[in-house]
């Protein structure tokens, strides 16, 4: 050491630099977490509705004056279908493509499949949509369409507790009662039959990936077509 | 077709598709004849309803360029043109009017919560060619809960056709269109028609003077992407907040009185559409906060649509508000005001930038103290010595081309992450780690200076002792290379403040990012220049003398060191071959470095030192080539870069969306490590926090999920969940607690085992989101519960 400074003038050196340098950490480290409180807050999550909870529980009466419970059908798959039969975009479902209707052909899938198939009418008395019970069974029957019941929802309880906004719209339940998914039938918003050949039909995707026991890759979306007429 | 007549029977019936296109069969894509006999086939097969009305309905129908409202469809049709005649190679302004009958409307393009956009589809002459649609803003239709965005007013489309030049003057252009609609009142109605027209083409345009008046009252409704707004947009948990700042620094609404504004936005599942937005002033621009659609998962990564703002004309009717097409990045809330322009004077712009600027200037200073770069550190606080034993000019020489050397690095990693962003590539702070040959080639790189330190070589050939190399100033090129290298050591090592820093530079435009990658360089480099510069601070170094060759030497391992590790990244990206093929390039380099050494100075003949300089090349030749051959095989490394490992008994998981969903839905706490293998602070973290007992008991105890996502090489999936807290940096950690809609913990950057324990504590104190509800079910769903979590 060539060193010509004296002992405590080192020391005093080394320990106003300590002091700098601790100063420094102190300042570095307390703006650091001011910066990551301010960044905690923008949660990027979904808001999901009640998807994964479980299905609120109903009992309502059908076209021929059955009921069905959603506790009755514990140990299935059970499909709720928002259904008007005046809306454009209901129509585009129920359209016959080459003599094959989209929903009349998932309704004959999943039904064989065991899955319960409830088509809802929630159009209250006076309202778009709203027809008499035997009106709906013959509607059904032209149509080819094969649910396992219509129900008739005239109060607008099983629709509101769902809440369905538009027609159509999709619920499913998984045989545990828990609520699977919600939302649109597929990705193509519009009214058009011809779009059904290229659209993304979430309610197939869900339904397969549930009876296969996988997890529901879109298990919410935003639903389209008519407004349901409370 | 047809077939959409189901359930008709008291529904309004839409008209059919078999309106005849008039005789203009060239420019119809089916002949006339086998439309006839469709419609025919379609209106027999037609059910329910009217169909031998709604058959003579359709053939009844005139051709042409309207299509009337009828009393099952409550909208009138009608394809328009601007040009009575027109020239070869010009354009005819063209457009869809859609006049709805009293009490209906149509829609826009996008229709928010009811109905659908109309679509139209061109059927024109061969060679001409249709522009986009240009749609005018719409109003909105609200009926609560539910609300669209549409026309209750007659609207036109507005469109354009382009006639190719070698049209012949004096033949026509036929302009078809195949247009498909729903118009709501109450209920809603589908119909298509199509309308058509035709153009002659003549030596010279001519105009339609009505017909132009009224299109370009109708363009000015519609909204124009203007220079110079910025938008920028954020997401949580129950909100949208857009910002628009206007260029310069405009008043955007009548002095003292609060902006007004509407959001019309593009894509279902980002916004509820039926809330107002709330609007509010914000420096040099405006926000609009908008509830959350609680429809959709996810966070979009832009948000589009038309913002329309009212401006002091326009407040009291006289005019129309300000129309603007938004295209807007999604940021982190803390980011919004960075997006703000540099206004003249003091504005936010100059505010988010300088702060920027600060913060960089600030997580450079402490980059000089992290971890990474503490062994290389070494080198300048040599060189600092070195350059006190001279005189002052030599000391501030070294730290000038130090710093040059730190800044030109820092500016070719801001080129490179430009490019790298032009090219839609996802890249963040680190990110030249992930490639295997870069982290091989800095290996060697290390290894080098290692061995130039412990005295195997010299740079420059001076030969003599040693204690005369260490008191010889040191080169311009040595100073100038450490300073590359302090900057390539460093940027992995994300200082809590760079996190910030980076994304601020990496949304904000090119000028942003060379500001604030230049801060940085410079905070990395002052405090050694400050040294250089003060003589009195310089003072305080020792002198130099001997002690400084073995201070030299001793440096020379916290090098080999950071050696080790980069091997140990290599390894993790390409495997043991990989890693092999480096520690062979690491002692052919020796090899070659030692025989500079010993035969290359100048005490040695020529022939002999030529001889050595050679073998040099060629050995260090050799040990790149090595390096690049062994990332070539990265691809194998996926198995090799598999998680678990080190980390001992805890589950981890791989993190990807779909598992991360699955797993969010049963309703566990979820905990995910953002992480990479080159991230010397991630390695700290899992050693010490997750390592710890009480971490261990915590995970068991709260049955928490752990995912952890791998940043080691480039993964797409990683990059953009960090892009959705606005990140772009590991470490990152955030749990997210039980309940869906409780806001996630972002987790600090140093974790301590109490800060781990802390968040998973309140997060498993959250509510479940599985709600019980009706006693009949929660039994059942408390077993489906345990069902998916058994896989």
């Amino acid at each position: 050491m060539t060193s010509t400074t004296t002992p405590t003038r080192r020391s005093r050196k080394l320990l106003i630099f300590a002091a700098v340098f601790g100063a420094l950490l102190l300042f570095g480290g307390l703006s650091a977490r001011r910066m990551l409180a301010a960044k905690a807050d923008p949660a990027s999550l979904p808001d999901l509705l009640t998807v994964g909870g479980p299905a609120p529980a109903f009992t309502a009466t059908d076209t021929r004056g059955a009921s069905h419970s959603l506790a009755g059908y514990a140990g299935k798959w059970v499909v709720l279908e928002w259904f008007n039969h005046g809306c454009p975009f209901t129509k585009k479902h129920y359209a016959l493509v080459n003599g094959v209707g989209n929903s009349q052909a998932m309704q004959q899938e999943y039904t064989g499949r065991g899955v319960i198939w409830l088509s809802v009418v929630s159009s209250g008395p006076g309202r778009q949509g709203y027809t008499s019970a035997k009106k709906a069974e013959d509607m059904a029957r032209d149509k080819g369409a094969a649910p396992t019941a219509i129900i008739r929802d005239t109060a607008g309880v099983l629709g509101r507790l769902y809440g369905a906004r538009n027609t159509p719209q999709y619920a499913i339940v998984d045989p545990q009662g828990v609520l699977r998914y919600a939302g649109a039938i597929d990705d193509r918003r519009g009214s058009s039959p011809k779009e059904i050949a290229g659209a993304t039909n979430y309610v197939r995707a869900a339904l397969d990936a549930g009876l296969a026991g996988q997890p529901i890759a879109v298990a919410q979306t935003q639903p389209y077509g008519c407004e349901v007429k409370y | 077709m047809k077939s959409m007549k189901i359930f008709s029977m008291n529904e309004r019936i839409p008209r059919g598709t078999c309106l005849p296109v008039e005789g203009r069969a060239a420019s119809v894509r089916t002949p006339r004849h086998v439309r006839a006999i469709l419609c025919a086939l379609a209106g027999a097969l037609a059910v329910g309803g009217t169909p031998a009305t709604a058959g003579a309905q359709l053939f009844s129908q005139p051709a042409g360029p309207v299509a009337h409202a009828t009393a099952d469809q409550p909208v009138e049709i009608e394809l328009r043109s601007a040009a009575r005649a027109v020239a070869p190679g010009d354009t005819i302004p063209v457009a869809i009017r859609l006049r709805p009958n009293p009490g209906w409307h149509t829609y826009w393009r996008h229709a928010g919560d009811v109905g659908s956009a109309p679509v139209v589809t061109w059927r024109l002459s061969r060679g001409a060619t249709a522009a986009p649609l240009r749609w005018p803003a719409p109003e909105r239709m609200e009926s609560p809960p539910l609300a669209s965005y549409g026309y209750k007013r007659e609207v036109h489309l507005l469109g354009a056709v382009h006639v190719p030049a070698s049209a012949r003057v004096g033949s026509t252009i036929d302009l078809a269109a195949e247009v498909t609609w729903v118009v709501c009142h109450e209920e809603c109605v589908a119909g298509d028609a199509a309308v058509a027209l035709t153009v002659p083409v003549a030596a010279r345009t001519v105009a339609d003077e009505a017909v132009a008046r009224v299109f370009a009252a109708e363009a000015a409704r519609v909204p124009a992407r203007v220079e110079g707004w910025r938008f920028a947009a954020a997401v949580d948990s129950s909100n949208v907040l857009l910002h628009a700042y206007p260029p310069a620094a405009a008043a955007i609404a009548p002095a003292g009185t609060a902006p007004r504004a509407q959001f019309f936005i593009d894509s279902a599942g980002v916004i509820d559409h039926a809330a107002q937005p709330r609007v509010r002033a914000v420096p040099v621009g405006l926000e609009l906060q908008m509830a959350r659609s609680a429809f959709v998962a996810g966070t979009p990564s832009r948000i589009t649509g038309v913002l329309a703002i009212d401006t002091a004309a326009s407040a009291g009717g006289g005019t129309l508000p300000m129309l603007l097409e938004v295209d807007a990045p999604v940021v982190a809330m803390a980011q919004l005001a960075a997006v703000a322009p540099p206004a003249p004077g003091a504005g936010g712009g100059w505010i988010a930038l300088v702060t920027a600027g600060l913060l960089a200037l600030l997580g450079g200073t402490l980059l000089n103290l992290m971890p990474c770069v503490l062994p290389v550190l070494s080198i300048k606080a040599l060189g600092m010595a070195e350059a006190a034993a001279h005189d002052r000019r030599t000391a501030l020489r070294h730290v000038v081309l130090f710093g040059a050397g730190v800044l030109v690095s820092m500016w070719a990693l801001v080129g490179m992450l430009l490019a790298l962003r032009a090219a839609g590539t996802e890249a963040g702070w680190g990110y030249q780690l992930q490639n295997p040959a870069v982290v091989g080639a800095l290996a060697l790189l290390v290894f080098a200076a290692g061995l130039n330190m412990a005295g195997v070589f010299d740079l420059v050939p001076v030969g003599g002792s040693l204690s005369a190399a260490a008191s010889r100033a040191p080169r311009g090129v040595e100073a100038f290379l450490s300073g590359v290298l302090v900057t390539a050591l460093a940027t992995p090592c994300s200082a809590p403040f760079l996190a910030a820093a980076v994304a601020y530079a990496v949304t904000a435009g090119a000028a942003e990012s060379f500001v604030v990658f230049t801060a940085l360089g410079l905070g990395l480099v002052w405090p050694l220049a400050m040294v250089a510069a003060v003589p009195r601070l310089r003072a305080w170094l020792p002198k130099p003398g001997a002690w400084m060759v073995t201070l030299r030497q001793v440096l020379a391992f916290p090098l080999f060191a950071t050696v080790v590790w980069l091997a140990w990244v290599l390894g993790r990206q390409a495997g043991v071959s990989g890693m092999v093929a480096l520690l062979a390039a690491c002692t052919l380099l020796a090899f070659g470095l030692w025989a500079l050494g010993r035969f290359g100075t100048l005490a040695a003949p020529t022939g002999r030192r030529r001889l050595a300089q050679g073998i040099a090349i060629v050995a260090a030749a050799g040990a790149v080539a090595l390096v690049s051959g062994a990332s070539a095989q990265g691809g194998s490394a996926q198995g090799v870069a598999q998680v678990g490992g080190a980390a001992g008994a805890l589950p981890w998981q791989p993190y990807d969306a779909a598992s991360f969903a699955a797993e969010r839905d049963s309703g566990r706490v979820v905990l995910v490590d953002f992480t990479a293998d080159w991230c010397l602070t991630c390695k700290v973290n899992e050693r010490v926090a997750f390592g710890s007992g009480s971490v261990r008991a915590a995970i068991r105890d709260h049955g928490v999920t752990l995912l952890r996502a791998d940043w080691t090489t480039r993964d797409p999936v990683v990059t953009r969940a960090l892009a959705a807290f606005g990140r772009n940096s590991v470490p990152f950690v955030v749990i997210y607690p039980r309940a869906r809609d409780a806001a996630p913990i972002v987790l600090p950057t140093l974790l301590t085992p109490g800060i781990v324990t802390g968040a998973l504590q309140r997060a498993a104190a959250s509510p479940s989101g599985v709600q019980p509800s009706a006693g009949s079910t929660r039994g059942r769903i408390q077993s489906s519960l345990t069902i998916e979590a058994t896989p």
